[in-house]
């Protein structure tokens, strides 16, 4: 939605972009020349040449890497175990010498160093394939994980950090999956660990990011912001949707989960309005909660109303959808004009 | 990635203008006056847009199935649907004009009934459209060429722009359907058509995008025809169209890619303000880059290198961020329907890297990715 009317906007808060210079020359207030020179000024051909250099380095690392993984997936046999052992050692001592060599405050040293943290994993893959260990798959994913921890605080690069937190969340999961409750048995459970260890990597990143220029980039919160709040709202959507009943009888600690991640979620409300605000995190906080109340509202209007009439179950739903997320775009609206003025006062 | 968004003002491009001479003190006052007033309606931020449409949206499911239930209006009654359309639409309307003079709260609780009756009206428009036929063969024709007149007869008064991002895609989606569904064309015919709707959408698309003399209202268009054309573009890589290949079907891999090819390109001379600029190096190297994607047959990969290159030169963060986030998803679709061993696919996926690693080698060399400070 929608548009907001506004009185005249200094023209210093009025961003320059495209948009504006196309418009500019559509009714002839630029000419050809100042057009150009406007362009120029907002999006230099350097800019560009730095922009399409990294996407070519970020895509080319990936492609290469992708196809390092599916060749040694492939397992074939033609090549000797010491060859694939010597090639997969030389490349991970070539992308850690070059990434010194390079300098790991360098997006070229970085994309090196993520490179060597990746074939941590496909050297412990072809190590299990090779010597047949008959581990769980699990292992695999714990003992990458705590190989690129070194090399990540060395490193100081978010990207492999990155590669951490995705090689973690699998081997938690794989471990639930074949030790703890074979056939996700225990789903909500693994669901909240994930939160919490979620959570957890979200607070360290949160504490240092003022630190550590390499941890303040803004996609590092989203990345592990995101996640986290799809796996806090599991157990809430579970407590609300299962077919359990709520008479006390039954031994069921689903509602336990439920209010740890309640409590959790209060959490983002509060860390992301007062200590470090930020409105994407607070909409995506309210999005979730407005999902698992509307799921209650559903189950109370069923279950604690004893609504059995369809028609007005639904139209009882509409009313309390619009009241849900309306409040929660004037909460929003509101905050949002509360920290703007907060920012300009400090 | 924020810091390759804008970071200049309208203040200072105009001032660095007028310091060069390149537009005099009256040009300045003028130029500031019109960039005030194109300014002066802002659109809510996206998160509080997404959010209230989704609030919208189940709000909507939520009425409609009330109706549906409680036979208040008779659904298989086109007049009645009409009837209580026109009614539901008006409604929207009126409160939309009410949200527009309260406050904050007010207008937030009026914009999200608006949109939600806007969606109930449309949605009995498209079951009365459907009536007729719907109890007996099932035509999407009427469906898609109901809302497409009134999403048009609704666009002057009705400026919501999730509403008409939605309704937009609606339509296109509808039509795309009607399309596939239809057996009364010849196969080769129904291809065509499809084939040439894709065209059409990238051909709005990149007039609603580069053209200074569209007006801003048209942007949820450009969206919903973007989002159409990944729809399409999905399709076509996740081989969706493979089983009705064999009738024949579909829309081309090859024919689509070759659009997007010739709409990468000319992005790029949009891009760097001219096609004649395409003959310097650097950027005949790209739409040979974008020659070679059209040969592989891939438009996924071709469309999300658009989508960013538009929303990098547009300083546009939404469509930046959506070609970053499905590009590593056509790339997946492509080397996962290659039909070779997953050795072969190993030696293309390095080699291809390669291939790209060398552009940045090349463009390191001649110091083409070196940062300019311009804020």
């Amino acid at each position: 939605m929608h548009t907001v009317s506004h009185a005249a906007i200094p023209l210093d808060k009025i961003p320059a972009n495209r948009q504006m210079l196309e418009e500019l020359r559509a009714r002839n207030l630029l000419s050809p020349q100042a057009h150009a020179d406007a362009l120029e000024m907002i999006h230099p051909p350097r800019n560009w040449g730095l922009w399409v250099s990294r996407l070519l380095l970020g895509l080319g690392v990936t492609l290469v890497l992708s196809g390092i993984v599916y060749f040694f997936a492939f397992n074939w046999a033609a090549v000797p175990d010491f060859a694939k052992f010597g090639l997969i050692i030389t490349g991970f001592i070539g992308c850690v010498a070059s990434a010194c060599l390079v300098g790991l405050d360098r997006v070229t040293g970085q994309m090196l160093a993520t490179s060597a943290g990746v074939l941590v994993g496909v050297f412990l893959a072809v190590f299990g394939q090779v010597y047949q260990t008959g581990a769980d798959a699990w292992n695999l994913f714990a003992a990458w994980a705590v190989l690129i921890v070194p090399m990540a605080l060395a490193a100081r690069n978010a990207p492999l950090w990155a590669v951490f937190a995705v090689v973690s969340n699998i081997g938690i999961a794989l471990y639930w999956d074949q030790i703890v409750a074979a056939g996700w048995r225990l789903d909500i459970v693994i669901f909240t660990v994930l939160a919490i260890f979620n959570t957890v990597l979200l607070a360290a990143r949160e504490l240092l990011a003022e630190k550590m220029e390499w941890l303040a980039a803004r996609w590092t919160r989203g990345a592990l912001l995101l996640p986290t709040i799809a796996f806090t709202a599991v157990a809430p959507f579970d407590f609300f949707t299962s077919s359990r009943g709520w008479n006390g009888l039954e031994n069921d600690s689903t509602g336990l989960y439920a209010m740890i991640s309640a409590v959790m979620l209060g959490g983002f409300f509060c860390f992301y309005r007062k200590v470090k605000p930020d409105m994407h995190a607070l909409a995506a906080t309210a999005l979730a909660c407005c999902l698992v109340l509307e799921t209650a509202v559903y189950r109370f209007l069923r279950e604690g109303f004893g609504f059995d009439e369809a028609g007005f179950l639904v139209l009882t739903l509409g009313a309390a959808t619009i009241a849900l997320f309306g409040g929660a775009v004037v909460w929003l609206r509101k905050t949002a004009r509360i920290i703007e003025t907060e920012a300009l006062h400090v | 990635m924020s810091r390759f968004l804008t970071c200049l003002n309208a203040q200072t491009v105009v001032d660095r203008l007028h310091k060069k001479g390149l537009v005099d003190e009256k040009g300045a006052q003028e130029i500031g006056a019109t960039v005030q007033k194109l300014s002066a309606e802002r659109e809510l931020p996206v998160y509080l847009r997404i959010l209230s449409g989704i609030g919208a949206v189940i709000a909507t499911g939520c009425l409609m199935g009330f109706l549906g239930i409680t036979g208040v209006i008779s659904l298989k009654s086109s007049i009645e649907c009409v009837l209580w359309g026109t009614l539901f639409i008006a409604n929207a309307i009126v409160l939309l004009k009410r949200a527009e003079k309260s406050g904050v709260t007010a207008n937030s609780f009026l914009m999200q009934l608006s949109f939600c009756s806007m969606g109930v009206g449309k949605t009995l428009f498209v079951l009365a459209a459907g009536t007729a036929d719907i109890w007996r063969h099932f035509e999407i024709w009427p469906l898609a060429l109901t809302l497409a007149a009134v999403t048009a007869v609704t666009w002057p008064f009705y400026r919501l722009s999730i509403d008409r991002f939605a309704s937009s895609f609606g339509v296109l989606m509808l039509l795309f359907a009607a399309l596939f569904d239809d057996r009364s064309f010849n196969v080769s015919v129904s291809s065509l058509l499809m084939n040439a709707l894709v065209m059409a959408e990238i051909a709005a698309a990149a007039v609603i995008f580069t053209s200074g003399r569209v007006a801003r209202d048209w942007r949820p268009l450009g969206y919903a025809l973007l989002s159409s054309l990944a729809v399409k573009v999905s399709m076509i890589s996740f081989g969706i169209f493979e089983h009705s290949y064999s009738s024949g079907i579909g829309l081309s891999a090859g024919v689509v890619s070759i659009m997007l090819a010739i709409t990468l390109v000319g992005l790029i001379g949009w891009a760097a303000d001219g096609l004649d600029k395409l003959r310097e190096g650097p950027l005949s190297l790209a739409c040979l880059g974008a020659l070679l994607l059209a040969a592989l047959g891939q438009p996924g990969l071709l469309f999300s290198i658009i989508l960013m290159v538009l929303g990098y030169a547009r300083h546009d963060r939404l469509l930046l961020i959506a070609g970053a986030l499905v590009m590593p998803v056509f790339i997946w679709a492509f080397y996962y329907h290659m039909k070779v061993t997953l050795l072969v696919k190993a030696g293309i996926m390095v080699l291809s890297g390669i291939v790209l690693l060398s552009g940045w080698a090349y463009m390191a060399a001649r110091n083409l990715n070196k940062e300019l400070e311009i804020c």
